[in-house]
């Protein structure tokens, strides 16, 4: 089979979709396939039109690629492609749209305001910050709504650190979130078609929860695969991901971040292309569950093939 | 080689970062975004790369390795980034053959791989065949014909698992958990589109040498001394580099004895080979704050406890230094030594004023303790008198002298050296021969032929003139598009300039907007090891010519302008997004330091 691997682009996580695109490739040649590489440009269209590929590996992280961008071209040139839809994507990578969508599934989702930047320069929105900060008490999560890999993420301690935390976040959207803080372990479920993998927990071994260096380190933070979780928990942190999956319309795979706190589980986001790195959590979790990564990707492939796909 | 990288540059980033391959600039994250660029466009040459961002904690020298592995091994060399053995096995096969000069590195390779002649059979077999994977090796060994050798089947090696990499892990020393790759790496890795202006890099402009030149003095080489320039040469290097090396230390008035020299592979090896010699885990470094990103991943990887003193604008703050000596003391610690970048700092831009440096010297005197002074861009002055170095002033007694041909003729020859008291020059050989043996016997050729034109100075006068004007673009664009609040160092010499913002805009984030306005440059935090350096940026004048110098830096003005302006909508502070209509000139960004 003819397989386009779309990687790369420009999104701020080209170097983590290079890799990712890299090791795709690998398995995919491996497993016998014929490999079109692409790095995302635009000549992208002129490509896949030239080369007419059976099917598109999307291995893009970030705005672009991970946004319904390039899932909605696939879908105009009638192209099948790996992971969720287009709209599934626009939800994932849009954290206001994807807590929206599964707070009205009756998931729980720490509580949230979201603003554009417009509202702060042109409607005051400064002097509402107090009001929402006495809501969601401190510390709390800065985020920008689009963005992936904890990029501009930041905690605020105090009032006093808001404004900053938000240029921060500001730097990668026009939109941002401000989070309610939630403390807990921190576990990802990644979704293989509509079969949960094993959980897998992420224990940061220094340094702060929300840090991007970490993920993308060995050693730094130690991931444990299946996480230990009584049978109980696990039920209700699987059983949260595949419903927050469900809400969010994901096709495919994803993989669902949450935090399992005293309450039980508060879903955070999904990741609509999880990174498929030596480092990612969606490799390791396939292959707790005895999956090399190669019969991933195969997996990865037959999905975005059945007929129910896209 | 960008957290910012790597870097690069990003980093939000902790501490010690990327390992700079080169002298003085954060070329490794540069050559890294390359690996990104290359693997990107041209899917055949990805492998190495993708293979090496993959290796995550052993990223830099994995980068190391790969360019190494490439040069002496073959193909095959780079495509194993993580396995050092390709380039080992063609030093050390090729040595059984011809005992090199340096006698005591046979011994260390010898039990470690008895497999080597087998593999340095492979490695001179290899290098027709694509580049195959580590995991086909054990059938190439074995291997007796060139026929018999089996077509590799896949381009890449295969991908480690979770679990192997977990097995990995548990492998590694103790000193790799400081040796970290950098997510502004990943960043850096959109500065290779072209539409980008990269005031990223630390790169001379090697386009200004004269391409004739060059190939009049290669094939000089090629025509009378092919069998000699291709050869094993000395450790020490040979003495008609060491005259070319007097040439340049006596053009800023020192003169060494030249058994107190040693050629070395980069200015950036030099600083190895001292915290080699020098450091044991847990040992103090003091260094300059900010200091030579570059520096920092060094003086990690030998598990250095590194302290840094403040600069201002006349370098680092020798009162500061003079209460820290004496604290230590109550402690009962001292330091290995003190590493300045006393001329035209990397990245501060800021030059040891001659007071300073007296009494720099007398310290180290008085305490016995070493200087290490590295001089890259000692002899790239615009403006200002010449200072003396500190080498000259203590007399090579205190002071172990760093210098490179890098910033004067090109960064690509790998060429520096280090000069050293007979007793720690003993040392530093012994650690140079387990390194590499040698430094490049071609390149010290090249040099050779080069300054026999007699014409490197005019060269370097003709780079003085180029960058003179660039740094003057600079600071003037600076004047023109950063804001009010903003603070900059103007240099008199050297590569780049430090901006320090407002303490609410983070250098890191920042970054991420200005790639979005296709406009690099490098966060400050990769040259501090405790994280600070969020406020400021390192802007380099050397690598773009003044078109670009100036737009670059139009655009970073902007989205600096636009935080600005956001910060004080969000505090409901008046802030004025315009710059200011009178710049102050020599705005130093040090002052806060001073009164803290």
């Amino acid at each position: 089979m003819k397989v386009a691997v779309l990687k790369g682009g420009r999104s701020l996580e080209r170097g983590v979709s290079l890799r990712s695109g890299a090791r795709v490739e690998d398995a995919l040649e491996r497993l016998g396939h014929e490999v079109l590489p692409i790095d995302v440009g635009p000549d992208l269209v002129k490509r896949l039109v030239a080369e007419r590929p059976d099917v598109a590996f999307v291995a893009m992280h970030g705005v672009g690629g991970e946004d319904g961008t390039v899932q909605e071209l696939l879908e105009i040139l009638g192209i099948p492609f790996t992971g969720p839809g287009a709209a599934a994507c626009a939800r994932c990578m849009d954290k206001v749209q994807a807590k929206d969508a599964i707070d009205e599934a009756g998931l729980p989702t720490p509580d949230w305001f979201a603003f554009s930047q417009t509202a702060f320069r042109e409607f005051g929105a400064a002097d509402a910050l107090g009001r929402l900060e006495e809501t969601l008490g401190f510390p709390l999560v800065v985020k920008p709504s689009r963005g992936g890999s904890s990029l501009g993420v930041k905690f605020a301690r105090s009032p006093g650190e808001v404004p900053q935390a938000l240029v921060s976040a500001f730097s990668y959207d026009d939109r941002v979130l401000l989070e309610r803080f939630v403390d807990g372990r921190e576990l990802a479920v990644s979704i293989l078609g509509d079969e949960p993998l094993p959980v897998v927990e992420a224990i940061l071994l220094e340094g702060d929860r929300y840090d991007f260096e970490a993920r993308y380190e060995i050693g730094r933070t130690r991931f444990v695969c299946p996480a230990e979780l009584g049978a109980e928990e696990e039920r209700a942190v699987t059983e949260a991901a595949l419903a927050t999956y469900r809400a969010l319309g994901c096709t495919g795979f994803a993989r669902v971040d949450l935090i399992l706190g005293a309450e039980g589980p508060w879903l955070l986001e999904a990741n609509a292309i999880p990174g498929l790195t030596d480092t990612s959590l969606l490799p390791q979790a396939a292959e707790a569950a005895g999956l090399s990564f190669e019969q991933l990707v195969e997996r990865i492939l037959d999905l975005a093939l059945a007929p129910a796909a896209h | 080689m960008f957290a910012l990288g790597a870097a690069v540059a990003g980093d939000a980033e902790p501490d010690q970062r990327q390992g700079e391959d080169d002298d003085h600039g954060f070329d490794e994250e540069r050559d890294h975004d390359d690996d990104h660029g290359r693997q990107g466009d041209d899917e055949g040459e990805g492998p190495g790369a993708a293979a090496l961002a993959a290796a995550g904690a052993v990223d830099d020298i994995a980068d190391h390795d790969a360019a190494e592995g490439g040069a002496e091994g073959g193909q095959q060399g780079a495509e194993r980034p993580v396995d050092q053995e390709p380039g080992d096995e063609a030093d050390h096969g090729g040595q059984d053959r011809h005992p090199p000069a340096g006698g005591a590195m046979g011994a260390g390779g010898a039990g470690k791989h008895p497999d080597r002649d087998a593999d340095s059979e492979v490695g001179e077999k290899v290098h027709v065949r694509k580049p195959n994977r580590p995991g086909e090796r054990a059938s190439i060994r074995h291997t007796s014909s060139m026929s018999e050798v089996p077509e590799p089947t896949h381009r890449r090696r295969a991908h480690t698992s979770g679990r192997d990499l977990e097995r990995y892990a548990g492998l590694f020393a103790e000193r790799t958990t400081v040796m970290r790759s950098s997510a502004m790496r990943d960043l850096m890795a959109i500065t290779a589109r072209p539409e980008v202006i990269s005031l990223a890099g630390g790169l001379p402009d090697t386009s200004t040498f004269p391409p004739q030149s060059f190939a009049a003095q290669m094939t000089r080489i090629a025509q009378e001394s092919a069998a000699k320039a291709l050869q094993y040469g000395p450790t020490e290097g040979f003495e008609e580099t060491k005259d070319c090396i007097l040439e340049v230390m006596g053009a800023e008035g020192m003169l060494p004895d030249p058994d107190d020299i040693i050629v070395t592979t980069g200015g950036q090896q030099a600083i190895d080979l001292v915290c080699k010699t020098l450091v044991d885990p847990g040992d103090v470094v003091i260094c300059e704050a900010p200091t030579y990103p570059g520096a920092v991943p060094v003086f990690c990887s030998y598990q250095a406890d590194v302290t840094q003193v403040e600069c201002d604008e006349d370098g680092m703050r020798i009162d500061v230094l003079e209460k820290l000596l004496a604290e230590l003391r109550a402690e009962g610690r001292k330091p290995k030594f003190i590493y300045s970048v006393p001329s035209f700092q990397n990245p501060a831009g800021v030059t040891l004023s001659l007071e300073r440096r007296r009494r720099l010297v007398e310290l180290a005197r008085e305490e016995e303790i070493l200087v290490v002074e590295d001089n890259p861009y000692g002899l790239l002055r615009y403006s200002g008198e010449p200072m003396p170095p500190l080498y000259q002033l203590d007399g090579g007694d205190f002071v172990i002298y760093l210098g490179t041909f890098s910033k004067i003729l090109s960064p690509g020859i790998r060429l520096g050296w280090a000069v050293a008291p007979p007793p720690v020059m003993e040392k530093i050989v012994l650690g140079k021969q387990a390194a590499d043996l040698c430094t490049s016997t071609l390149t010290q050729y090249f040099v050779r032929e080069y300054f026999a034109e007699r014409r490197w100075q005019h060269y370097v006068n003709d780079l003085v003139e180029i960058y003179r004007r660039r740094r003057d673009t600079m600071i003037e664009a600076l004047r023109l598009h950063f804001p009010a609040e903003a603070t900059w160092t103007e240099p008199e010499g050297g590569l780049f300039i430090w901006a320090t913002l407002p303490d609410y805009i983070d250098t890191n984030d920042l970054l991420a907007k200005a790639l979005r306005a296709d406009v690099a440059f490098v966060p400050g935090q990769g040259a501090y090891v405790d994280g600070r350096g969020t406020h400021s940026m390192r802007l380099n004048f050397s690598g773009v010519d003044e078109d670009e110098i100036r737009e670059g830096v139009r655009r970073i003005g902007k989205v600096i302008a636009e935080q600005v302006e956001l910060y004080g909508t969000l505090t409901g502070e008046q802030r004025l997004p315009e710059p200011a209509e009178e710049p102050e000139p020599n705005v130093l960004p040090f002052r806060k330091a001073e009164e803290a």
